[in-house]
């Protein structure tokens, strides 16, 4: 444990101009990731504050405190800005924080590609919001299904927003993949080899392949529902003799993987804090990440498990069916490994600890229900019902914000140099977990009860009415866990405890230098014998920062690339041609030059110094 | 400070948890006593195809219930038993992996899954055959409300199925606008009506009654007012009820209702709705030539004097984001046109 009690290295008194110019230019990983997971938290707000709505709504039968247009606008953005713009960021932000220095690079791979991304994300955002300022929000659910989705069923310019303000998000997406990749690839330390690397680095590599195979059938699906809106074609139209079932079938081919590729990096959080809290090695490394990557693998042949009910032969639901129970093989490995990790260890109930021990109990719940919903005659009566909203929030909300959360106790000391309040963490994390379970659990009985989704409303003498109730006030139980945590965060960037290089005594290498690291992220790495670098196996414990210092070899030739407006220009370039087609041409037109103009300074200028 | 204190005290570990757990099973053991009498689900099933669905679930749930016992219970097991007693507790053992063990879990749950997968497959197989010598009914979806139509009989009616007990029927889905999801959790599964394409399904009711049933995909603005109602009878009854609706609208008696009768051809009613023997042939609204034997107006409330009254001044306000509002906004009905309506309407028996 740390014990450093000096205080912390003041910052240069420098001007908020400058400190402004310096975010808007950076091309350091780590402030890009800063950038990501504060826009993915604002996000995460927004689309908590939709939710609590929808809850307040669907507290009583036949409540008229919104209007059903209102609702289902609320409905599709709050599933779109949960997955797209609250999920993904966040935890794109903490593998561009962490990843790098895991593996003991200066920086990733295209630092400028990297801050191009969090621009385009940050900015598609912004062109999705706007839609509520200019004629309406999307309203045919974040799944969007044709013909729904139509000019004639959907005039307002909602869904056009939505189509484009995902494609630039898309971008974001996919460029920051393949920027993982080859960062994964071919920026590790020496010594770090594949087989060394922490878990987390892996499950973002299998995520980012994810990201790269499954976004274009998106974009795709995207580019053909534009078409039909705004330029007369009928991909989707069944009175021209297409189907509109086209529509699932692309958008699913993405829709499934997209599961994975924000439960994968969850996945790896907890297989970084669980082993350190327990003050043991994973257990069975070789086969979690070996799961990892089947996880990858099986995710895509498992889509039409979405679409048992529009008509498939049975055989071929039959075998979605069971492709998609086979995903329980891995996923209970992993459950398994993490328990084992603590059987026979030595746990210390940190806030992070609480959150990830509380994930791994959650997520069984949401495989479980999986089990369910995978049999396809279970499925007709449970699909499109509450049972699948109870299902998915036990993976996303049990397995993806609670592991984003214990990550938050966890790096929160690495990325700011001090600890959160950990006395107020177990009170964010007891009403986070109450809250939770009383929110979502119910839902699994309305489910089998016969309420259907996305309704706005529901008639009273079903049975419905008192577990909705419970819902509602367990979501505002989960909203004051959330202030909470808001206020944490502000309070302990001005006041916490003073964290040190290693306040958890953890072994990977972001806990070798300082915290914050520096801009180039190390004096010197220690040498990278095994997977726990900084484990001292003769002794039994980590190695104290003084003695991980005496360990590293002092690199004097540090390379680091400049800051760039380049990248800021070509997001706003492209956020200006996907404008210009829901507002006016001429948008698009000075969007172009705006792009052409970024793009020949980014080309233009040094890459390195 | 109180946040203070109850986060110091959250350490003592072991009562926290049996609180959380405690009110968790408790949150698993109430529902029972939340439920309605008669609740709309398939767990209470009506029908050979429910109950096999049923049957499928309760064998999952077994599983279900196994793995999370074993699963939850070694979590809760392993945290309260190894967590640190003291900061300076020496170092565990750093073990690495075990194969075997690894192995078991692996198998294990293989042979978990196997095993449903079978009953699945046993569930499916009998569930696709459809029978030859069903009843057959076209279900149309429509944006907010259903139609459903008898070929062999000629009865088109609207949000009320009528079906006869103990005979398979078999659905034909249509749909001309977007997709919808026909559902009767009691008697069948979800299937969606697809534009484009004809979808099919089958029930057969095993015991006479009335069932809920509701659009299960999302589908616009009233998505949530896409409810209807199965009744199904006895054949005698059935029988009854088909030979009524195959009669043409009766002819209004008193003088307010026959007000109403030319008050609905002038203005527009009977360009979206047809009541059979009369001129009005709409086909874009529901058919109300036997308007007055139906339980509920639009689906979602109950059919009363004042109810139709309401639906006809102003159904926006009942049915918020209609489609017959867009016409009936622009249409100024008087106080007493709309009760010339309303006797005509609940008239037609």
């Amino acid at each position: 444990m740390a014990t450093r009690t000096e205080a912390l290295p003041v910052p240069r008194v420098v001007s908020w101009w400058s400190t402004l110019v310096d975010w808007l230019t950076t091309v350091d990983h780590k402030k890009i990731g800063i950038l990501y997971i504060a826009g993915g938290v604002l996000f995460l707000i927004i689309g908590g504050i939709e939710a609590l709505l929808i809850r307040v709504q669907l507290a009583g039968p036949e409540r008229a405190f919104l209007h059903p247009q209102t609702y289902n606008e609320l409905l599709t953005m709050h599933g779109t800005t949960m997955i797209f713009l609250a999920a993904m960021p966040i935890l794109a932000g903490f593998g561009n924080y962490v990843v790098p220095l895991m593996i003991g690079a200066r920086d990733m791979a295209f630092p400028r590609l990297n801050a191009l991304g969090v621009w385009l994300f940050i900015l598609g955002g912004l062109l999705l919001y706007a839609s509520f300022f200019s004629g309406g929000a999307p309203d045919a659910g974040w799944f969007a299904y044709a013909p729904l989705t139509s000019k004639t069923f959907s005039p307002h310019k909602g869904m056009d927003f939505w189509i484009l303000g995902l494609m630039v998000t898309g971008i974001a997406s996919i460029s920051s993949s393949i920027n993982f990749i080859v960062t994964i690839l071919n920026m590790r330390a020496p010594g770090m080899k594949l087989n060394r690397m922490p878990v987390f680095v892996w499950t973002m590599l299998v995520t980012s392949f994810l990201i790269v195979f499954a976004f274009p059938s998106l974009t795709v699906a995207q580019i053909l529902l534009f078409f039909d809106r705004n330029f007369g074609t009928g991909f989707y139209a069944a009175e021209v003799g297409a189907t509109p079932i086209l529509w699932q079938h692309l958008f699913w081919f993405f829709g499934h993987p997209e599961v994975y590729i924000v439960i994968l990096p969850a996945f790896g959080m907890v297989s970084e804090i669980i082993p350190v809290f327990s003050r043991k090695p994973i257990f069975g490394y070789a086969a979690l990440v070996y799961a990892t990557v089947a996880i990858g693998f099986i995710s895509f042949t498992v889509w039409a498990h979405h679409m048992f009910a529009v008509g498939l032969p049975p055989v071929v639901a039959y075998a979605f069916g069971a492709a998609s129970m086979i995903i329980a093989v891995p996923t209970a490995i992993k459950i398994f490994n993490w328990i084992f990790t603590m059987w026979r260890g030595s746990l210390r109930f940190t806030t992070a600890m609480l959150f990830a021990v509380s994930f791994v109990a959650m997520f069984v719940i949401g495989g479980l229900g999986g089990i369910f919903l995978a049999t396809v005659p279970v499925d007709w009566q449970l699909t499109d019902t509450y049972f699948v909203v109870a299902h998915f929030h036990y993976t996303l909300f049990g397995g993806v914000l609670l592991s984003v959360l214990a990550a938050f106790y966890y790096w929160f000391p690495k990325i700011t140099g001090r600890k959160l309040d950990e006395r107020w963490g177990r009170i964010h994390w007891l009403l986070t977990f109450v809250g939770f379970n009383l929110t979502f659990f119910p839902m699994h009985w309305l489910g089998l009860d016969g309420m259907p989704r996305r309704i706005a409303t529901y008639g009273a003498g079903l049975g419905w009415d008192f577990w909705n109730f419970v819902a509602t006030v367990g979501a505002f139980i989960i909203s004051a866990g959330m202030a909470l945590f808001v206020l944490n965060i502000m309070k302990s960037l001005r006041n916490g405890e003073a964290a040190g290089d290693n306040p958890w005594e953890g072994w990977t290498l972001e806990w070798a230098t300082t915290s914050p690291p520096p801009a180039h992220n190390f004096d010197g790495l220690p040498p990278i014998n095994s997977r726990r670098p900084l484990w001292n196996a003769a002794e039994k414990r980590v190695y104290t920062p003084d003695e991980v210092r005496a360990m590293s070899e002092r690199d004097e030739h540090i390379h680091l690339p400049p800051a760039s407006w380049w990248p800021l220009v070509v997001a706003f370039g492209v956020t200006a041609i996907a404008a210009g087609f829901v507002y006016t041409p001429v948008i698009t037109v000075l969007g172009v030059l705006i792009f052409l103009i970024g793009v020949a300074g980014w080309v233009q200028q040094e890459g390195y110094h | 400070m109180w946040m203070r204190t109850i986060g110091t005290r959250l350490r003592k570990w072991p009562q926290l948890v049996a609180i959380v757990v405690g009110s968790l099973l408790a949150s698993v053991l109430f529902p029972t006593l939340a439920f309605a009498d008669d609740p709309p689900w398939f767990l209470n099933p009506a029908s050979k195809q429910a109950a096999l669905v049923a049957r499928l679930h309760n064998i999952e749930l077994a599983v279900a219930v196994i793995v999370f016992v074993v699963v939850e219970g070694l979590i809760l097991y392993v945290v309260l038993r190894y967590r640190q007693r003291t900061p300076d507790d020496p170092a565990p053992e750093q073990i690495h992996g075990n194969t075997l063990m690894e192995l078991t879990w692996t198998a294990g749950t293989s042979i978990a899954l196997l095993f449903v997968l079978v009953v699945f497959w046993q569930t499916m197989t009998t569930l696709a055959a459809s029978p030859s010598d069903g009843l057959q009914v076209i279900v149309r979806g429509k944006q907010w409300w259903w139609e459903f139509e008898y070929p062999e009989y000629g009865i088109r009616t609207a949000n009320e199925l009528y079906i006869p007990v103990g005979q398979p029927v078999e659905f034909l889905l249509e749909s001309d606008n977007v997709i919808h999801s026909f559902w009767v959790p009691r008697l069948g599964g979800k299937m969606d009506v697809v534009p484009g394409q004809q979808n099919r399904t089958w029930f057969q009711a095993d015991e006479p009654g009335e069932y809920h049933g509701q659009c299960a995909e999302f589908c616009g603005v009233q998505h949530a007012g896409m409810r209807f109602k199965v009744f199904a009878l006895p054949q005698e009854e059935f029988q009854a009820w088909v030979e009524q609706q195959q009669q043409p609208a009766v002819e209004p008696q008193d003088e307010l209702a026959k007000l109403g009768a030319q008050l609905f051809l002038s203005k527009g009613c009977a360009g979206c709705h047809a009541i059979a023997g009369t001129a009005a042939q709409g086909r874009v609204g529901p058919d109300l030539t036997h308007f007055a034997s139906r339980t509920t107006v639009a689906g979602v409330i109950p059919r009363t004097d004042e109810s139709v009254a309401r639906w006809v001044f102003n159904s926006e306000a009942i049915k918020p984001g209609n489609i017959m509002w867009q016409t009936m906004k622009n249409v100024p009905l008087s106080a007493e046109e709309v009760e010339a309506l309303v006797a005509y309407l609940q008239s037609l028996k």
